[in-house]
């Protein structure tokens, strides 16, 4: 049972793939769409099946392994297509396939009337089926593999409308950042391998422990290096802002909902090796640290909606990393879920806005949109105060308890903290100076010459359901826990990934990080207010902090001149020096040689008998000697 | 009075059931009337291959411990039983694609009765426990390849095909024999045990008559597995032949002739085993040497293909030439896909011979895989798997080949087959090349010589068998390896 619907939940998708791909213009686009649509929700019942069969066991048998088959068996070497569902598996399935089901639905509507609508929803099928290959691997060689394919599908999305430049330059971004992440993760993963001798987690976790501190760390390190590439953190994050040259229903499903929060997913996996080497911990949760305050720092200036939506992405995952790093896994878990469903809806209602307005993005001409459309505007505003953190809404649950569980760890506990909060109060400031510049006031003459209705509402029914189903989910879908007086997330995860004591805040220190991240969040919300909606004060200049925010602390220039212009410099130079004089001269020669010598070999061939019966003979005549004379 | 063996019936069943299916064949080349007489020899031989298939297979499980029978005359194990099934498959698509061949008429039973005999033999041969059987059975089938390599008595390339393939086999027989003969001159023995154990008792390792012998037999066999340098008949008899005879040469007598081989290597001669190492792995770094050098110039595709198969005779004596369980191992997994890339390499050129009804060169190949779409994959796909890249059992083949050599030290020997696998891709992917990436112009002309005669559902079916058996071998590796390593533990390592 529990098997089954992981397999179907697995598959679902990857049969939709495969049944648009082969159909081809045989079928409409739009049942392209459904298909891709049902394929995926297929997989949330496999899923939900899945977690009811867990649910009825008892929490310490909650984990199984399926294999489907066996490829290659030596020793304890099994590489296999095996699945694991437990407790962390399930989640992440639920999240995934749940969300996904509604960002694709939302791209019915959103994709409508596009010229490769068939390939679209191949790619997001084929999406969704590689993330849940990584979430649902059983083995290292399956985690790696649905890894290296969600950076393929991303790839494929990101790039998706590959008639614009921009579009093509970003996804090659996205892919070569990630491969970087993907090369230290699977190096990772080797060493492992072969000291293990086994690619299963548990023979992997426990040989750890048999290897030199030294050799843990590097290990953490690889993993940490894969995490921080597809989570977009610090320093392989510049990819992600880029990366919203996509489609906006792409933004939400891999930018914000699934994807990008693979990393953490991988933390939690991995957690028996980051215990080890907990130093490398202390790192992930410090770029998580740092990654949010510089996040939310270039949030402030940016002008484009999806963008900052992306960088407000990045300073929540660094939210989660900061939890996971320092070992409250549940509690990274749980902000995980909930920012899927307040970040796809933030996404998401960026997308009608988008969309009603034929295509525009800068938030500067879209002021007052809000007027003409109500609902967008409320569901923009609950997924604002979700992702703030304001009570009731799903944030406040899941972000205060990573805040207080940096106050436990040491003297480096309180600068994690200070650190979180004062990431609260940027959240506020910049996500309600994207609010109130774009939905407040009248209508701008921008928005009103081109503000297009769709039948009079503000879109179609396949896009405002799901923005509707995720605006409840934001309000609602943080009540599951509330720390530490109910905590069924964190007892649901216990067998998997159990939080580490020292990350266990006490009641106090939740009460006092739950009000001052609040409080913070507030400030931040009113001085956004003041300066953007009141306009009482004027936006306050400092020249040269302006230019770094806007130049995003410099990343890609300084990536530019560390990375790009040196290899391109080596590059020029074997080039010249070495591939056309030895390469491209050698080369043909070598080619040349050899087809000589088989001419050669050619002639020996020469059709008559004579000849044939020599060769045996001689052949003979050799071996008998060489045998005669070494025997 | 001469004293009568028990005879073991069920395990000569796979040969008495062809053996029957060729003495029933040739009955009907009189019996039955000229219309239908196609038909029902077929469909008699094919029968009698898929008797083969199931008695072989009922073999295997039921020889666990493998035994000699018959007055120690025949192995009954699942090395043999193995290796009989991969026989009879080949068999019964060696009938598929002849149906449609261009043959004289006239004497179609009785191609269709040899067919069957020459599986027969080849059943009998890999079972073969002593000197006696083994030279018996070896002449058995060889007679029947000579016969059915002329069948095609009207055309001369045909005729010249089967008078080199007789002479220059009688030559090789004759090695055999010779060998043979000095063995039991060495030795007093005729069984492959008591060949063994007298070498030991007698301390007969450095006899001069024992290592000649064992350097003649080696050329014997190396001879039908046509590994360089006894292998200078192949390319010619493989072009001249008729193609679904090519086919069923390339396939099922390369698998007996190494199969055989490396039984009679481990069986007989353990005690030589320093001297035949070093032999079969010089024999193999000549095979994939002259193999893939020749194949790089040709332009007949039956011709290069044959160059083909002599350098994986050249990697599946890697295998061999280790001697060790996991190369035995490596040997039978390597030649399930190995039959049916060779095999499906050929019918695929027999289609396309069908087709334009001259032979097929590089240059003619030309759009095929346009005009025909699944026999361009399936070509495309023996190419790959020829060359051995991933997704084809071939891959997997050349993997445990090269990791029988390296974990017997020879690291140089693995140098080697990766060096000529380098060199084939040239020459395969040239096929792939060929048939889809020619200028238009080129395409067009191709497709205007060659028109479109019906599609043939047979040798589409057999075509179709051996795509999925290659590209099948690469993701079922486990239990294949499985039977490989049963059938491997019947030899005495």
């Amino acid at each position: 049972m529990i098997p089954a619907g992981a397999w179907i939940c697995l598959l679902a998708p990857l049969a939709g793939t495969l049944a648009i791909t082969l159909c081809g213009t045989r079928i409409s686009r739009v049942t392209a769409a459904w298909i891709s649509t049902a394929s995926v929700a297929v997989a949330f019942v496999g899923a939900i099946v899945a977690f009811a069969g867990l649910l009825g066991e008892t929490p310490h048998k909650r984990s199984h392994l399926s294999t489907a088959w066996t490829w290659l068996e030596a020793g304890t070497f099994k590489a296999g297509l095996s699945v694991l569902v437990d407790p962390l598996s399930v989640f992440m399935m639920l999240i995934v396939s749940g969300v996904g089901m509604l960002i694709v639905l939302y791209s019915v509507g959103y994709m409508d009337g596009d010229d490769e609508e068939r390939r679209y929803f191949a790619y997001m099928s084929f999406f969704v089926f590689s993330m849940l290959l990584l979430v649902q691997g059983g083995n290292l060689l399956i985690l790696l593999a649905g890894w290296g394919l969600v950076g393929l599908s991303s790839y494929l999305l990101i790039g998706f409308w590959h008639e614009r430049p921009v579009a093509v330059a970003a996804a090659k971004k996205a892919f070569i950042m990630n491969a970087l992440g993907d090369a230290t993760m699977a190096l990772a993963f080797f060493v492992l391998i072969l000291h293990g001798r086994s690619l299963d987690f548990g023979i992997a976790f426990a040989t750890s422990s048999h290897l030199s501190s030294t050799a843990v760390n590097l290990v953490a390190l690889g993993l940490l290096g894969g995490a921080v590439a597809k989570s977009a953190q610090i320093p392989l994050h510049t990819w992600l802002p880029d990366a919203m040259e996509g489609p906006t229903p792409v933004s939400a499903l891999i930018h914000a909902a699934t994807m990008v929060t693979a990393g953490v997913y991988l933390i939690a996996r991995t957690h028996p090796i980051f215990e080890q080497a907990r130093t490398i911990g202390l790192v992930a949760a410090g770029t998580g640290a740092l990654t949010l305050l510089v996040a939310g720092l270039v949030a402030l200036v940016q002008t484009d909606i999806k963008r900052v939506i992306a960088y407000s992405t990045m300073s929540q995952i660094g939210y989660m990393f900061l939890g996971a790093g320092l070992g409250a896994y549940a509690n990274g878990e749980f902000h995980l879920m909930t920012h899927a469903f307040f970040k796809a809806l933030l996404f998401m209602a960026a997308g009608l806005v988008i969309h009603a307005l034929a295509g525009e993005q800068d938030i500067r001409n879209m002021q007052g949109i809000g007027r003409l459309m109500p609902r967008t505007r409320w569901a923009f505003l609950i997924g604002s105060l979700a992702l703030v953190g304001l009570p009731p809404f799903a944030g406040f649950f899941s972000k205060d308890s990573i805040i207080a569980a940096a106050m436990g760890a040491h003297w480096y506990g309180w600068i994690f903290w200070v650190c979180a909060l004062v990431g609260t109060f940027l959240t506020g400031l910049y996500t309600f100076r994207l609010y109130f510049i774009v939905f407040p006031g009248e209508p701008s003459p921008f928005v009103r010459e081109h503000y297009d209705a769709h039948h009079g509402k503000e879109g179609p029914w396949t896009m405002t359901v799901p923005v509707g189903i995720l605006a409840v989910l934001a309000v609602i879908g943080g009540w599951i826990q509330f720390a530490p007086l109910w905590t069924p997330v964190t007892t649901w995860l216990a067998p998997v990934a159990r939080t580490l004591d020292i990350a266990e805040p006490t009641s106090w220190e939740e009460g006092i990080s739950s009000a001052l991240a609040v409080a913070l969040g507030l400030a931040g919300v009113a001085v956004a207010w003041m300066l953007y909606a009141k306009r009482e004060r004027a936006v306050p200049v400092v020249p040269t902090l302006q230019r770094a925010l806007e130049h995003k602390f410099y990343f890609d220039e300084l990536y530019d001149a560390l990375f790009y212009r040196p290899s391109a410099a080596i590059a020029e130079w074997s080039r010249r020096g070495f591939e056309e004089p030895v390469v491209l001269a050698a080369g043909p020669e070598l080619g040349d040689e050899t087809q000589l010598v088989g001419r050669g070999v050619r002639r020996l061939q020469t059709g008559l008998i004579r000849t044939y019966v020599l060769a045996l003979a001689g052949g003979l005549a050799v071996l008998a000697v060489v045998f005669l004379s070494v025997r | 009075m001469i004293h009568r063996p028990s005879v073991d019936w069920f395990a000569l069943a796979p040969a008495l059931i062809l053996l029957g299916a060729s003495g029933l064949a040739l009955l009907e080349a009189v019996l039955v009337p000229r219309g239908a007489r196609k038909v029902v020899a077929a469909a008699t031989t094919a029968l009698g291959f898929l008797g083969g298939i199931v008695a072989a297979i009922w073999l295997y499980v039921d020889s666990v411990h493998g035994e000699r029978v018959i007055a120690n005359a025949l192995y009954r194990d699942r090395w043999a039983a193995l290796a009989i099934v991969i026989v009879c498959c080949v068999g019964l698509a060696s009938v598929a694609v002849s149906w449609s061949e261009r043959m004289s008429e006239r004497h179609i039973a009785e191609y269709y009765a040899l067919l069957a005999a020459a599986g027969a033999g080849m059943a009998f041969f890999v079972g073969a426990a002593n000197l006696m059987t083994l030279f018996l059975s070896l002449e058995w089938f060889s007679l029947c390849l000579y016969v059915m390599c002329a069948v095609d008595s009207e055309l001369e390339g045909s005729l010249e095909a089967g008078l080199k393939y007789l002479i220059v086999g009688s030559f090789g027989s004759a090695a055999l024999l010779f060998g043979s003969a000095l063995v039991y001159g060495a030795t007093g023995k005729l069984g492959f045990v008591e060949i063994a154990q007298a070498t030991a008792t007698g301390g007969l390792s450095h006899d001069a008559l024992l290592v000649v012998g064992l350097a003649l037999v080696l050329a014997g066999l190396g001879f039908k597995a046509s590994a360089a340098p006894f292998h200078m008949w192949t390319p010619d008899v493989y072009e001249g032949a008729p193609t679904p005879v090519t086919a069923f040469m390339s396939a099922a007598t390369k698998t007996v002739a190494l199969v055989v081989a490396l039984r009679v290597l481990v069986t007989a001669f353990p005690q030589e085993a320093r001297l035949w190492t070093w032999a079969v792995a010089g024999i193999a770094v000549a095979s994939l040497a002259i193999g893939n050098l020749a194949a790089l110039v040709q332009r007949d595709v039956k011709r290069m293909l044959a160059y083909s198969s002599i350098s994986h005779a050249g990697f599946m004596l890697i295998a061999v030439a280790t001697g060790t369980p996991l190369g035995g191992r490596a040997l039978m997994y390597y030649l399930i896909p190995y039959s049916a890339i060779a095999f499906g390499g050929f019918a695929v050129v027999a289609a396309r011979e069908r087709e334009l009804g001259v032979p097929v060169t590089v240059d003619n190949l030309a759009g095929f895989g346009w005009e025909r779409p699944f026999l361009g994959i399936s070509m495309t796909l023996f190419m790959l798997g020829s060359a051995g890249l991933p997704f084809t059992g071939g891959f997997v083949g050349k993997f445990y080949a090269f990791s029988a050599a390296y974990d017997h030290g020879w690291i140089w020997l693995v140098i080697v087959g990766v060096v000529a696998t380098i060199v084939s891709l040239y020459y395969y992917l040239g096929v792939v090349r060929a048939m889809y990436m020619r200028p238009a112009e080129e395409l067009r002309l191709a497709a205007v010589a060659g028109g479109s005669p019906p599609r043939e559902a047979l040798l589409q079916a057999a075509v179709g068998a051996a795509f999925v058996v290659t590209f099948g071998s690469f993701f079922a590796v486990q239990p294949l390896i499985e039977l490989a390593r049963h059938a491997a533990s019947s030899l005495p390592f």
